[in-house]
């Protein structure tokens, strides 16, 4: 038998604690972590903020192992599971019921997903350290819409579904990103989750540039390098703005936190 | 309304109550129709409400030893009000010259068995079913709290089918830290807080290294 106990602590025997590799590798744990980590970060205790930095690569592991984040090459295991609008059967509450409870674990694994490429990414920018989590890796597609995420029952659920024609596998990101770039994008109709996911995409990208310019490489490359970047940097400038312009028109109360 | 004139180690975990916020607990504390729990040689929590009539209570314990400790000193008599009788009758004899201070030891005392309570709770997979329903009570506040103040900025978990009662005891310390953090506006350095912190950090440290020593074998 294995001796956890903290020194110190008369209350801890270590033998509750135990549960094995089962729980280890699971989306709650994984949000478990997380949370924790905002919490250590926040805190300003340092024992709290060295755990932090360590639980942050065994963070990204776990989302990798669990196929949450993926090579492009590899299936998508969590979107398999998930029903496409169509195949719903309005008039069957098991298989709605049964639909649901996939659709709400494959939709909170993407959740994780986002929300640690959210914190990952701004404790690199804040910190000045490298990102764990690579663009390649982040999911295909973006958050569903939260008035599906909030639904109280498998029957609303599908209600919803079926009056607003909001999809289940949520918008594909790339092409989103695209048109945010390309200055293409209703921001109006487009969900402030959305566009969050999207400036921090941005804000990663500048974090690549400035690592290409501060590298070694740009003390032998060409002025013409920077310069053809030039274009390039001024759009993610104009697209960051633009999605910051457009955080003023909160649809929900909890979209608040959103606006500017 | 000023806080007591003593050192703070009397307090103890006190520090967490909101000095200038007693009008949002409740009760109106100056009346006297909340009846404080009288003072006992063991102390039993499970008799005592706790969440926000504890709260209450504590802070009214606090109100009413400033207010003795002023009087003492101005020596002017209060006799006849009801909250500062009920808290100058002794269970003890020997103690009534302290009833105030008695009085905060005591709400202490009852906290300090709360935080420990919950501890325990969260050792195990899942909160045990016979629960102390005050500790319970704190809990679901924490977490309600952070289903409010935390869960918007983090829509992880889906909220229609979490059930606190299923859900692991590492989780469950998890999303009451974040809670704890906010409701007690301590910066995350409350004892409630780190109280949970450590418990997490216990479990996940642990389904960590476990998996790493199976992995070995």
């Amino acid at each position: 038998m294995r001796d956890r106990g903290v020194p110190g602590d008369p209350t801890a025997d270590g033998h509750q604690y135990v549960l094995g590799r089962a729980k280890y590798e699971t989306i709650e744990f994984a949000t478990t972590v997380l949370y924790h980590l905002v919490y250590c970060m926040g805190a300003m205790i340092p024992s709290f903020n060295e755990s932090a930095e360590n639980l942050r690569g065994i963070l990204v592991r776990i989302l990798r192992r669990a196929g949450v984040y993926r090579s492009s090459t590899t299936v998508d295991q969590w979107s398999a599971d998930v029903p496409s609008n169509d195949d719903l059967r309005h008039d069957d509450s098991r298989d709605l019921r049964l639909a649901w409870d996939r659709w709400c674990k494959a939709e909170m694994a993407k959740r994780l997903a986002w929300s640690v490429f959210e914190y990952d990414n701004s404790l690199s920018t804040l910190t000045a350290k490298r990102c764990m989590v690579s663009l390649q890796e982040l999911p295909e597609r973006l958050p569903c819409n939260e008035s599906l995420w909030e639904a109280h029952s498998a029957l609303s659920w599908a209600s919803m579904i079926r009056l607003t024609g909001n999809s289940l596998q949520g918008n594909a990101f790339r092409p989103t990103l695209r048109d945010v770039l390309n200055g293409n994008l209703e921001m109006d109709s487009t969900a402030l989750w959305w566009k969050r996911c999207c400036a921090q995409t941005i804000v990663r990208l500048f974090w690549d540039l400035k690592e290409t310019d501060n590298s070694i490489v740009s003390l032998f490359s060409p002025t013409s390098f920077n310069a053809s970047q030039t274009a390039f940097r001024k759009s993610l400038c104009t697209a960051l703005e633009r999605l910051q312009d457009s955080a003023t028109t909160p649809s929900r109360p909890k979209e608040l936190i959103y606006v500017k | 309304m000023r806080r007591p004139n003593q050192p703070l180690d009397v307090y103890g975990s006190h520090e967490d109550l909101n000095w200038n916020g007693f009008g949002t607990w409740g009760i109106d504390w100056l009346s006297g129709d909340q009846l404080l729990p009288r003072p006992t040689a063991e102390p039993q929590f499970t008799h005592v409400p706790f969440g926000q009539s504890m709260d209450a209570l504590t802070a009214a314990a606090f109100a009413e030893a400033a207010r003795l400790a002023d009087n003492s000193c101005s020596g002017v008599s209060q006799s006849g009000n009801n909250m500062r009788d009920l808290l100058s009758a002794p269970a003890d004899q020997t103690a009534s010259h302290v009833p105030g201070v008695m009085q905060s030891t005591l709400q202490g005392d009852m906290i300090q068995q709360t935080t420990e309570t919950i501890r325990s709770a969260l050792r195990g997979q899942q909160l045990p079913p016979d629960m102390d329903s005050a500790a319970l009570r704190h809990l679901e506040r924490m977490v309600s709290t952070f289903f409010t103040e935390f869960y918007p900025g983090l829509p992880v978990m889906h909220p229609s089918s979490w059930d606190i009662t299923a859900c692991p005891t590492y989780l469950i310390a998890a999303i009451a830290c974040l809670g704890s953090t906010k409701l007690h506006g301590k910066k995350g350095s409350d004892q409630d807080s780190v109280m949970l912190a450590e418990v997490c950090s216990r479990h996940l440290n642990d389904l960590v290294s476990d998996a790493r020593s199976r992995r070995a074998w």
